[in-house]
């Protein structure tokens, strides 16, 4: 058996011509480069804000919006609610895990803005039942619910957070915007201060770390019929239902595939001290927001979060020891 | 008999000899070895140490820690990481002893999450891993802790071993790095008399 075998490849040759497989993985090392990386390892560490002993206030703003074909896209508070449950478990795990002292934590609905005009959306408690419109935000964590100061400085330092993690995140990929460009500020400055002082007076925490989510999912009837709509109306019906019901978050996110499931997720770390926001990101996921597991995602959120829970610390060389210390 | 492999085409031949390199690839042995994951350098005898002994727990894994699924790349388990931490911790000389039952202060470490890094080159497979460590005394209080953060690349042409080299190469440096960190930052008011 294995002397027919080396007989075989004796003869492979003949078979088939090496010259272009040789070429072929000459080609890839040259392309590609055929030396591996250097070893890298480094120290890692939570932002130093994270571990002040003040601690950390972890907010979770999700909302989830129904794209449907006959009628209007409208917004669902349990399905968008259960995401944001789970990922709040998520983000405390993610938490503990790093020692991070955890000062509160709250969930909303729908608390970023979600209309240029702050007008109300179109909303249903759930996929497929009745809609009414509302004014946001759409649901909040009950021991807030009744403190309306604090849902409106909740209010806004989820819009002010949500809207500058975008805006660094397109910056970052897009090269071609200046730095100066007008943004969208449906939250100035002074606002966002004043809310700050809200939650750090409720709270006594240090920061906030925020997450907030914007999925858009399709109905069935939807998924169906996309195959067809594309071909016959194409671009105009992407950008017609691509807002969200908002401009900002279609021009400062650039890229977000329309007319598929997609969520948008972004954090924000607030120091609730100086009023600042000090760190920001966004990702996006094609994965249907309608299912929590989906927002819950933990490689999504490990992408998400891992520049502020995973700083490096020190710069270490691979591979070699340095000398002992003299003691 | 003879007849037919005479008639085969050469395209059935090389079938059976890419078949052949494929089952070679798959029976080389490929699975993860904590021995390779324990770093050479280490071996180089500490004469400094922290006076302590070491009971070396078990490793859990951590928020985004995925184990090895069917057809998909192979992952360090908890179980292989113990094994390598204890040989590393042997080797270094930094412990009066190390085991995985009794000691002076407990290690605990946790694999926060092991991924693939986007890496230039076809025949190029970087594999990154987060490790935290945690030493506690008796009492409960936290002697000295860290988390480090390596990456190692292979250009091996079976995929297998490039992922396997890989792999274990950053859980080589993560242990690399461990030792260093002992090293230099080990609070010298906690070793023992």
């Amino acid at each position: 058996m294995i002397t027919a075998a080396l007989r075989r490849l004796r003869k492979f040759p003949k078979m088939v011509s090496g010259a272009p497989i040789v070429f072929a993985i000459g080609a890839a090392c040259a392309l590609g480069g055929c030396a591996a990386n250097p070893p890298m390892s480094r120290q890692v560490s939570a932002d130093p804000l994270l571990e002040r002993q003040g601690g950390v206030v972890l907010l979770v703003d999700a909302a989830v919006q129904i794209e449907t074909l006959a009628t209007d896209d409208y917004f669902v508070v349990d399905e968008a609610k259960a995401g944001g449950q789970a990922t709040m478990t998520a983000l405390r795990k993610f938490a503990e895990e790093n020692n991070i002292p955890v000062r509160g934590e709250i969930v909303s609905v729908g608390a970023a803005r979600l209309s240029r005009d702050n007008s109300q959306v179109l909303v249903a408690d759930k996929a497929g039942a009745e809609r009414r419109k509302a004014s946001q935000p759409l649901w909040v964590t009950e021991s807030i619910a009744n403190d309306p100061e604090y849902v409106s400085a909740l209010r806004v330092v989820s819009t002010y957070a949500f809207e500058r993690a975008a805006i660094t995140a397109a910056k970052s990929k897009d090269h071609t915007k200046s730095k100066n460009e007008t943004v969208p500020q449906s939250v100035t400055i002074d606002e966002f201060h004043k809310a700050a002082d809200v939650i750090k007076g409720r709270t006594q925490a240090s920061s906030v770390l925020f997450l907030g989510v914007l999925g858009k999912s399709k109905s069935d009837t939807s998924e169906v019929v996309d195959f067809v709509t594309r071909f016959t109306i194409g671009e105009a019906v992407a950008i017609g239902t691509a807002g969200l019901g908002t401009g900002y978050y279609l021009v400062f996110v650039p890229g977000h595939l329309t007319g598929r499931n997609f969520m948008t997720l972004e954090s924000a770390l607030i120091d609730l001290q100086s009023g600042d926001l000090t760190w920001s990101n966004a990702v996006k996921s094609q994965e249907d927001p309608i299912h929590p597991e989906h927002m819950a995602n933990p490689t999504t959120l490990d992408l998400l979060l891992h520049n502020v829970m995973f700083k490096a610390v020190t710069p270490q060389p691979g591979a070699s020891l340095p000398p002992e210390p003299v003691h | 008999m003879k007849s037919k492999t005479h008639n085969k085409s050469p395209l059935t031949q090389l079938r059976s000899v890419i078949l052949l390199a494929a089952l070679s690839i798959a029976a080389c042995g490929c699975s993860l070895d904590p021995d390779k994951m324990a770093p050479d350098a280490a071996a180089s005898p500490s004469t400094w140490t922290t006076g302590h002994s070491v009971r070396v727990m078990d490793v859990t894994s951590g928020f985004n820690n995925q184990g090895s699924f069917f057809g998909g790349p192979a992952m360090i388990d908890n179980d292989q990481f113990k094994t390598a931490l204890v040989l590393t911790l042997k080797k270094s000389n930094l412990f009066t002893d190390v085991s995985t039952d009794h000691g002076d202060v407990d290690l605990y470490a946790t694999i926060k999450s092991q991924k693939q890094v986007d890496s230039m080159g076809v025949f190029q497979y970087t594999a990154e891993m987060l490790v935290s460590y945690k030493f506690v005394d008796k009492s409960g209080k936290e002697v000295w802790s860290a988390s480090y953060e390596s990456e190692f690349s292979s250009t091996a042409l079976a995929g297998a071993t490039r992922t396997l080299e890989a792999r274990e190469g950053s859980a080589r440096e993560n242990l690399t790095s461990l030792v260093q960190g002992i090293r230099e930052k080990w609070p010298r008011e906690a070793a023992a008399p």
